[in-house]
């Protein structure tokens, strides 16, 4: 048996950055025969490898701009990695988002089957699960006017219900936690908690270190596009403050 | 060829996205107009009139039934520009979703192709009711609609899905396509019969997809004669190839245009 979810070997990603074009600039360039390109090249990650088993529960942690959520997007079929390989070898992968291809114009009804079908469902899926994420969000007869109409915190309760009832094998989530007012929240957060204990395999993005410690196993640090450190929560997250804590201190120098 | 397949495969997948994302798009579209359907009517008959006034009575010009004359040329006319607008900003226009979810670049422009040819087909109706109006016999030749109807599509999709790749590194591609557009629609023969155009260079003109196409329309509807088959067949091979080199680049860069857009 195959235990593990994914594998990532040598992953490695740049993000091209092309300056505009600047007539004069480019102009003395053709006579000067300078050989400087337009293009700028940025590597977000760099030989990026680590396995997950399935069923555990990774957290990726790491200052800004370290890479984090372009780890997620590659992993999440989002992003072309320029080399390097990921294996997934459970059945269906997919990131938590709220509410991509809403259209304000057509009911939260209709919304449902389209956000539905946009996250990779199937309609006779929808149909299956359509009483459900209705009743979740709490909507009642709401669910049939244009969600145009919708406070903003009812499409977040839309979005949200949704989402948690997708289901993936493997969920990958980047930064979202509950939503909506006080008491959604809290049920949100609890469904969101319940999802993520279940036997599935999720790897999350959070600068919060307490939800981190709160709901994972494992730890990926990221730093600057490089795996500094992969293991336990406990170890990983010592090492991660400590880290920090003399960052701070050479800043405050 | 492989991309080609590809594209099968993930209409297979996408199929219920493709057709659930094409009707609702329309229906919001309805719902943003007092008039909703009937736009899709009168858009092309208001061109018509504008057109027919300009030709008719500014040039005193424009032979025996001029207004079918204009009418079947101008609603495959739209079809083409809007689709090929439409394709060009597509994959920019979606780009708060790609950022999340995973789609195959291609169905985007083919929805926006999908969307047109909705009105397209309304136009259509429009076209087989004013036949009736100017007293212009309906003929066998009507079923062969459908031939050049696929033709006319694949044109489309092909520069569509060229366009929608070009569309999303080039900034400027919305002002360069207005103007190409309008230059298009001049050079082509929609106001004007070919037999306008002096014989020696009338040539030039069959380098254009659009006199082959309108021809046909023409003789279908109008002249009740076969379209012209021949040059057809060359166009649409010509599509094939379009719509190949688009899907090559479209899936070559199918997860790269993320980390610009």
């Amino acid at each position: 048996m195959n235990n593990t979810a994914i594998e990532v070997k040598n992953l490695n990603l740049k993000y091209k950055f092309i300056k505009s074009m600047n007539m004069k600039k480019e102009l003395v360039k053709m006579f000067m025969r300078d050989g400087e390109t337009r293009t700028k090249e940025v590597w977000a990650l760099k030989d990026v490898s680590f396995i997950i088993e399935k069923g555990s529960n990774v957290g990726i942690i790491g200052s800004n701009g370290s890479g984090k959520t372009t780890l997620l997007k590659t992993i999440a079929n989002i992003f072309q990695p320029d080399s390097g390989e990921i294996q997934v070898n459970q059945e269906s992968i997919s990131l938590l988002t709220l509410g991509a291809g809403f259209q304000p114009e057509l009911s939260g009804y209709e919304n449902i089957y389209l956000n539905g079908l946009t996250l990779g469902f199937t309609k006779k899926e929808i149909d299956k699960k359509l009483d459900e994420i209705i009743e979740f969000s709490e909507l009642g007869d709401f669910i049939y006017n244009p969600i145009r109409t919708y406070s903003s915190g009812m499409k977040s309760r839309l979005a949200f219900s949704i989402a948690i009832h997708i289901e993936p094998d493997i969920l990958l989530i980047d930064e979202v936690l509950g939503v909506g007012d006080q008491s959604f929240k809290d049920k949100s957060t609890a469904k969101l908690k319940e999802i993520i204990f279940q036997d599935r395999t999720v790897i999350m993005v959070s600068h919060s270190l307490s939800t981190i410690e709160d709901l994972c196993d494992t730890v990926l640090w990221l730093e600057k596009g490089i795996v500094k450190a992969y293991g336990p929560t406990e170890e990983i997250l010592e090492d991660y403050k400590e880290y920090m804590n003399n960052l701070r201190k050479k800043r405050g120098n | 060829m492989s991309s080609l397949k590809k594209a099968i495969q993930d209409f297979k997948k996408y199929k219920e996205y493709i057709l659930f994302t094409t009707k609702s798009e329309l229906k919001v579209q309805l719902s943003s107009t007092f008039l909703g359907y009937l736009w899709w009517i009168l858009d092309p008959l208001m061109y018509m009139l504008v057109y027919m006034l300009v030709v008719m009575i500014i040039f005193k010009s424009g032979g025996e039934n001029f207004p079918i004359f204009v009418f079947s040329a101008l609603v495959p006319w739209k079809w083409t520009v809007s689709s090929i607008k439409d394709a060009a900003k597509s994959i920019k226009g979606k780009s708060s979703i790609l950022q999340q979810v995973y789609l195959p670049k291609y169905i985007l422009p083919l929805i926006k192709t999908l969307i047109n040819t909705t009105k397209f087909l309304f136009g259509i109706l429009v076209l087989l009711v004013l036949l009736i109006f100017f007293r212009v016999p309906y003929t066998v030749h009507l079923m062969e609609f459908f031939v050049v109807f696929m033709v006319q599509l694949s044109l489309i999709l092909g520069i569509g899905f060229i366009l929608a790749h070009l569309g999303v590194f080039f900034k400027d591609i919305d002002n360069i396509l207005d103007f190409t557009l309008r230059f298009w629609f001049y050079v082509s023969p929609t106001l004007y019969g070919l037999e306008k155009i002096p014989e020696k260079v009338r040539f030039i003109w069959w380098l254009n997809p659009l006199t082959t196409i309108y021809t046909s329309y023409r003789n279908i509807f109008l002249e009740g004669t076969s379209p012209l088959y021949g040059p057809l067949l060359i166009w649409f091979a010509f599509s094939v190839v379009l719509i190949s080199i688009g899907l090559k680049y479209l899936y070559k860069f199918d997860k790269n245009y993320t980390k610009v857009i």
